[in-house]
């Protein structure tokens, strides 16, 4: 094949079929070899400078020199049905529309956030739960508040989570009401604020 | 290519009772056009092989994301390209050659090849295409072999119709040199 087909097609469509497969019985002649080379003058002519195929490549035509092994299309499909059914799991696919975004995608940023929240929730527990004991208080004098009088604080307050252990070394010598209340976490929860006014007040 | 029969057979490996079936018809309508787009591009058999083979794995798991808003054929291509880039790219990876040399080691694929003969024409033309940049060298080989328009290689490369027929244009010019030099 020396032409393209598209010109083989122009040349159908155009109605020159007798270009193409020219008899010699007609009564016109033609030069010797006048065909092989035509379709790519015709080209040259039809085809925009760009798509013009210098004659060194025109003469080359579209052959490549590579061969299959006999039978390897008709048992292509077979192998790949094969393959299709051992291979469960999905694999990664071209596009041909932009690219989006993974659906997951969403999914790992929550995650993501909710495990730097809770990190973050983490270190400020830590940090409020070191306020509040072995005295070293960032609140001054909390320390000194009675017991009962914190007690009655933080119900009033409607603080209404469980105590479930008290440091003794937070209030030294005390008793405590709250006996089934978390201290400890409802100190966690009041603000520092309001625990300093409290403070401020009492003492 | 059929589009209408390339919607049959999607319609038909959307059900559960046909996939198969269709799938194969998949395979068998469009497997010479690719394997040959991959063996021009990857040179010996074997290689063609398993990408076309990985080619049609991707498509079996994506074709049901498959929206239809391109034709089937040029869905099918664009993989079949980047899967054969990502060959070309790995096997240099793991080669210890340079850059330049890796692209000896695909010339010396094709030197190796049965029947060889670096002085007949189509053997010469395979030569001088690789000597091109392999993105020039796909761009070539669907436009020169394939007769791909440049609308539809404009979508299979995700690159301007512009620039496609300059990258060809050079493509030509730069295989044309080669042949008149060799």
């Amino acid at each position: 094949m020396t032409q393209t087909p598209e010109i083989q097609e122009e040349l159908r469509a155009a109605g020159a079929r007798a270009l193409l497969e020219m008899d010699r019985s007609l009564c016109f002649s033609v030069p010797e070899q006048y065909f092989s080379g035509f379709p790519e003058r015709v080209m040259q002519r039809t085809m925009p400078e760009s798509e013009v195929l210098p004659p060194t490549m025109s003469a080359l035509g579209k052959e490549h020199p590579f061969a299959a092994p006999a039978g390897y299309f008709e048992q292509l499909s077979g192998h790949i049905i094969k393959r299709v059914q051992q291979e469960p799991t999905a694999a990664s696919v071209v596009s041909m529309t932009p690219r989006r975004k993974n659906r997951f995608t969403n999914y790992i940023l929550a995650a993501s956030v909710a495990a730097l929240a809770a990190l973050i929730g983490w270190y400020v527990w830590q940090w409020n739960d070191h306020v509040v004991t072995e005295g070293d208080f960032s609140i001054t004098g909390l320390e000194k508040v009675p017991g009962d009088s914190l007690e009655a604080f933080l119900l009033e307050a409607e603080y209404t989570a469980r105590i479930d252990e008290i440091p003794e070394t937070l209030f030294p010598g005390q008793s405590l009401v709250l006996e089934t209340a978390s201290l400890e976490h409802l100190l966690n929860e009041m603000p520092d604020e309001d625990l300093a006014f409290y403070a401020s007040e009492i003492l | 290519m059929n589009a209408s029969d390339d919607t049959t057979l999607l319609q038909a490996f959307r059900n559960p009772d046909t996939r198969e079936k269709a799938f194969a018809g998949i395979i068998k309508k469009y497997q010479e056009k690719l394997y040959w787009h991959v063996r021009r591009m990857v040179i010996q058999h074997e290689d063609a092989d398993d990408v076309l083979q990985n080619v049609f794995i991707k498509v079996w798991k994506g074709l049901d994301k498959f929206r239809e808003d391109s034709r089937l054929y040029t869905w099918l291509y664009r993989i079949a390209t980047n899967e054969s880039l990502s060959f070309l790219e790995n096997q240099k990876k793991k080669s210890t050659l340079s850059i330049d040399e890796g692209d000896a080691g695909v010339i010396s694929k094709l030197q190796a090849e049965k029947d060889f003969d670096g002085n007949k024409a189509v053997w010469k033309l395979q030569l001088a295409i690789q000597q091109l940049p392999e993105k020039q060298r796909v761009v070539f080989n669907l436009r020169y072999f394939d007769e791909m328009p440049y609308e539809e290689m404009s979508r299979v490369l995700d690159t301007s119709e512009g620039a496609l027929k300059a990258s060809f244009h050079h493509a030509v010019k730069k295989i044309e040199a080669f042949i008149l030099d060799h």
